[in-house]
């Protein structure tokens, strides 16, 4: 009997342990501002226990408010104890040219956050004076704000649930060992047996306690996977199974941890190539590399389909006083095909392409700049080791290839040379954020594993006449229009995949206006149908038109103008 | 939906489990059928309607061979034509139809069809039901309810063990769960999904990044790299899920037959398929072999009945000529093993070393047909494993197929393909510490089978993937 009263006591005082936040907490940290706005509007805020970016421990909160003008909003957020650092998620259903959303006097706990230090991940935004503008609200627009917060709530101390908890507990408990003797006694059944079992069910309803309701995965860099009700609309829906799994397999409790955990041991126990899905990583050379990232394949087959979509184009081009120019990136493993040994280079539909398509047109509209890639990359990186981006360097060697090929049609153009920069060696920060926010513990993400000591060094290029370029950003496709009053006077327009991005660092100071519009990104499915553009390509009226896209990936010329996807 | 799905153990087991185990015993039964309509429709909706005129068609059909005893034949031939008519319609009829425009140069259309799944299993335990009350081996069930759970029972309703209505029916009617049952069931459970998730996955890769190239494009080596691990793979992947059923129905308090007994040991081909898939083929041997007169009326139509029953234990296992040829290999060699005497037992060691080397060699030549897409492939595939194809553009260096991890995998899938472990759950009780070692290691392998699950769901997307 003391036993079990002494066991009792025990099992209590750690229930009571485990709800301390219930009873003893912190005041919540009100976060209040102005937002002018139309529509029903969904605000969450996110509280960063950590000075950092990633927001892996963190508080959160959200609010859903149907904007007619301004109004004024106020969100607790509750259990956050001493929150770092701060980041607002607004989101309406997307349409396409929505309205904007202004966000003015915001404070965290009383303390008004600098503006001027925010920055976005998923949406286009302007700081005036003293609001924050999200100029196309889209469903799912994210603002991060990297001022360090410094605030501490008041402690509260509630005596009344404690006193529910501690006389629930014991009660439980004793009823418990009560049951646990008897099963014990009864069944006589071995511990180790009852123990077992015990681990079993309860490792079965861990992962369900508690579901992840974040929109988007950092780590990952996708949206996970949302509810869909088995009835919705008065239909039903049949594939309520698949997308019950894919939800949950995205938000189990623990599941980032044991994806880590597990992955580690794996690599732990690699002795050479680690594999992981369709990514490889060679520990010796330390280069990451994926299948697609390699070999390009042999595409040439379909070449046929690819120059007719291709002439079609350059005849609306023509038409339109436009030269076309289409950029082949080479693949990280056709500039390093040494880097990581299991495999080996068969085909090099690149060349074959540019040589293809050059020698159709008459002149040299394809740039597939492999060799001078490969050559400049005996000095410096052309790729980083950890991602499939060409880096800034590899960008910077293409974008001087392309515009000797330009300035054959434009004899007056300048192009940019070193002097034009001021060059510093970095850490490597991924390609598709912006650098200043992203410098640390991406590099090798996309594998979820931390390697560390890693301080390889990417050369980084600053315009020397940075501060009079002007960026307005559009949409949640990384679509933006810059305006640089040094540039030469051509108009450029640039779709292309996420290799655009590096090259856009150099174009955008090398015309006066340019126009870089994104063929995919993650928030919707790649579509490279010139239907998109062709509208805003006749209003725009560029000199030039430049298409990156690629080496393994010229297949997608043959849904330009319809056909497969 | 699937046993290795974090949906399946996470969510529907520990559901269905505290139902089942807190609920009184005249519950059982209905838990168990809605827990099963639930897990089968999960998936595919729509399919379960094919399941439940299934279940009507053999309720009735066994209602009428019993109540009309004369017309019983008729009755049996009705009902098993309307459950292979499912079966072939939704499984061999683009199958037929490719070889009917083949054979006579015809164009006519496939039909867009999904096969649903499942439908080979539960259709061969609802003949089995059927023929067992033909045969007067069992009374035909009066409650529909309880015969839809045995032909529906969602342990095994997926990828078997094929459970013969004789075998079951008094389980259905009254069974006990306890402690036993539950602690013996999740450790067999644990076991099949480490089994699916740690080696059977492993392995897979491996095959996979083999077989989904062209056969002469890969050294003899990699071609038997390749075809190991696809030995592998395929063991561990069925026996695993067989594990999990049987696991899961002794939760549920019902003893399904053993499914696998060590095949890989084997000393003929003959050995070997009265230890793989054992329910299958004592369901072919008891409705199929017996009925064409077994071994009892002559040797040559001894012979012509094994071949009858392997030529329909390929087309069983998919509608393709490679598995078609796959079970005629098997056939085949059962055949010779039985004319030359082969296959019988012998205390030599050499000679047992090389009966198990011939029967290594036959099921894995026969495991590249199996899993080839098609014939042609299988032969280029084994002709290039005997280095009689001329190999060109060798895409990548054997590093490139698997590293420590894989290897290390390979070697456990070796050992544990042998009874090395084979009582592990039958420790005794005063054995404590061997117990607490051997339960430990069970939860890290539910530990890390579920890492495995959850890596699999980890899917960055990469913006250069266009």
């Amino acid at each position: 009997m003391k036993k079990r009263v002494l066991l009792s006591i025990v099992i209590t005082g750690i229930a009571a342990g485990l709800s301390s936040p219930y009873w003893l907490y912190r005041e919540p940290v009100n976060v209040t501002f102005e937002a002018e706005g139309k529509g029903q509007t969904t605000f969450e805020i996110v509280l960063n226990k950590k000075d950092d970016d990633l927001f892996s421990r963190n508080n959160k909160a959200k609010l859903e408010v149907n904007l007619d003008t301004t109004s004024e909003i106020t969100i607790p957020v509750y259990k956050a104890k001493h929150p770092k650092r701060f980041q607002i998620i607004a989101r309406q259903d997307f349409q396409e040219g929505g309205g904007g959303l202004r966000l003015r006097n915001i404070k965290v706990g009383g303390h008004t956050l600098d503006l001027k230090q925010f920055y976005a991940n998923s949406c286009s935004f302007k700081v005036d004076k003293n609001s924050i503008l999200i100029t196309d609200l889209t469903n799912f627009s994210q603002l991060f704000s990297k001022e360090k917060l410094n605030i501490v709530p008041k402690p509260v101390f509630d005596a009344k649930v404690l006193t529910i908890i501690l006389i629930l507990s014991y009660l439980l408990a004793y009823k418990l060992t009560s049951y646990a003797a008897d099963f014990k006694s009864v069944k006589n059944k071995s511990r180790i047996e009852i123990l077992f079992l015990t681990v079993f069910f309860v490792l079965l309803i861990l992962p369900a306690l508690k579901i992840n309701d974040e929109i988007y995965n950092k780590g990952e860099n996708r949206k996970l996977a949302e509810y869909k009700p088995f009835i919705t609309k008065n239909e039903i829906n049949y594939n309520f199974g698949k997308d019950f799994n894919s939800w949950f397999s995205d938000r189990f409790f623990g599941r980032t941890s044991i994806i880590h955990l597990y992955n580690k041991l794996r690599f732990l126990l690699t002795g050479y190539i680690y594999n992981q899905g369709e990514y490889y990583y060679n520990k010796k050379t330390r280069w990451a590399f994926s299948t697609e990232w390699h070999s390009t394949g042999d595409l040439s087959k379909n070449f046929t389909v690819y120059e007719k979509n291709i002439k079609k184009l350059e005849d609306f081009c023509n038409k339109n006083g436009i030269n076309l120019y289409i950029v082949l990136a080479p693949v990280k493993g056709e500039v390093y095909p040494d880097a990581i040994y299991p495999y080996k280079i068969k085909f090099n539909t690149g060349k074959k392409f540019e040589e293809y398509i050059n020698k159709s047109s008459g002149r040299k509209m394809v740039t597939y700049p492999l060799e001078k890639m490969q050559e400049d990359a005996k000095k410096e990186y052309a790729f980083p080791q950890g991602d499939p981006h060409w880096s800034e360097y590899g960008a910077y060697s293409a974008y001087r290839v392309l515009m000797q090929n330009i300035k054959k049609d434009f004899p007056d153009i300048k192009i940019l040379n070193d002097d034009d920069f001021n060059i510093e060696k970095k850490k490597f920060t991924r390609t598709d954020y912006p650098g200043t926010y992203f410098n640390k513990g991406h590099e090798y993400n996309t594998m979820r594993i931390s390697i560390k000591n890693n301080n390889t060094l990417y050369p980084s290029y600053e315009s020397k006449f940075a501060d009079k370029l002007q960026i307005v950003t559009h949409d949640s496709r990384a679509s933006a229009d810059s305006f640089f009053p040094y540039g030469n006077p051509e108009k450029a327009y640039i779709i292309g995949t996420s290799f655009s991005e590096n090259l856009y660092l150099f174009l955008r100071y090398t015309f006066k206006e340019v126009k870089k519009r994104r063929i995919n990104n993650s928030f919707e499915p790649p579509e490279f149908k010139m239907s998109r553009w062709e509208k805003e390509i006749l209003e725009f009226k560029p000199d030039i038109m430049i298409i990156v896209i690629q080496s393994n990936g010229i297949n997608v010329f043959s849904e330009l103008y319809g056909g497969e996807k | 939906m699937l046993f290795s799905s974090m949906s399946f153990i996470y969510v529907f087991l520990p559901v269905v489990c505290f139902l089942y185990l807190a609920a009184r015993k005249e519950l059982h039964n209905p838990i168990l059928l809605i827990a099963s309509i639930l897990f089968y429709a999960w998936g595919e909706p729509r399919y379960l309607a094919i399941m439940l005129v299934t279940i009507m068609v053999n309720y009735l059909g066994a209602l009428l061979i019993e109540k009309y005893p004369l017309k019983k034949k008729l009755t049996l031939v009705l009902t098993v034509v309307v459950n292979l008519g499912f079966l072939i319609y939704f499984k061999y009829f683009n199958f037929i139809l490719e070889n009917i425009n083949a054979l006579f140069h015809t164009n006519i259309d496939f039909i867009k069809v999904i096969m649903p799944i499942g439908i080979s299993f539960y259709t061969f335990q609802a003949m089995s039901y059927l023929i067992d009350v033909f045969r007067g081996e069992c009374k035909a069930q009066k409650d529909v309810y309880k015969l839809a759970l045995y032909i529906c029972l969602f342990p095994q309703l997926i990828a078997g063990p094929i459970v013969k209505y004789h075998d079951v029916a008094e389980q259905i009617d009254s069974r006990e769960v306890n402690f036993e049952k539950v602690d013996i069931g999740v450790k067999r459970f644990i076991i099949g999904l480490a089994k699916k998730m740690l080696i059977a996955n492993t392995m897979g890769a491996i095959a996979d990044k083999i077989f989904i190239q062209a056969p002469d494009t890969f050294s003899p080596l990699v071609a038997w790299i390749g075809s190991l691990a696809y030995t592998m793979q395929l063991f561990y992947d069925f026996s695993g899920y067989s594990d999990m059923a049987i696991g899961l129905g002794l939760i549920f308090g019902f003893r399904f037959m053993e499914n696998f007994n060590y095949p890989y040991i084997s000393k003929s081909i003959t050995e070997f398929w009265r230890r793989w898939h054992i329910s299958l083929s004592s369901w072919f041997k008891q409705y199929l072999y017996i009925p064409l007169g077994g071994n009892r009326i002559s040797q040559n139509r001894t012979y012509i009945n094994l071949a009858i029953v392997f030529f329909l234990t390929g087309l069983w296992h998919g509608a393709s000529w490679n598995f078609i040829f796959w079970g005629l290999w098997n056939g085949f060699f059962i055949i010779l093993e039985k004319m030359t005497g082969w296959h019988k037992e012998t205390d030599k060691p050499f000679i047992n070393f090389l009966k198990h080397l011939y029967t290594i060699f036959i099921f894995v030549l026969g495991w590249v047909m199996f899993r080839a897409d098609n014939m042609h492939y299988a032969l280029t595939y084994i002709k290039n494993m005997f280095g009689l194809v001329k190999v060109h553009d060798i895409s990548y260096g054997i590093s490139y197929y698997g590293d420590t991890v894989e290897v290390l995998t390979f070697i456990i899938a070796v050992v544990c393909a042998m009874p090395v472990f084979s009582k592990i759950l039958e420790i005794k009780q005063e054995r404590k510490f061997l117990r607490s070692i051997v339960n430990i290691w069970l939860i890290i392998l539910f530990i890390l089978s579920t890492a495995a699950i959850a890596a699999s769901t980890y899917n960055p997307f990469i913006y250069f993937r266009f």
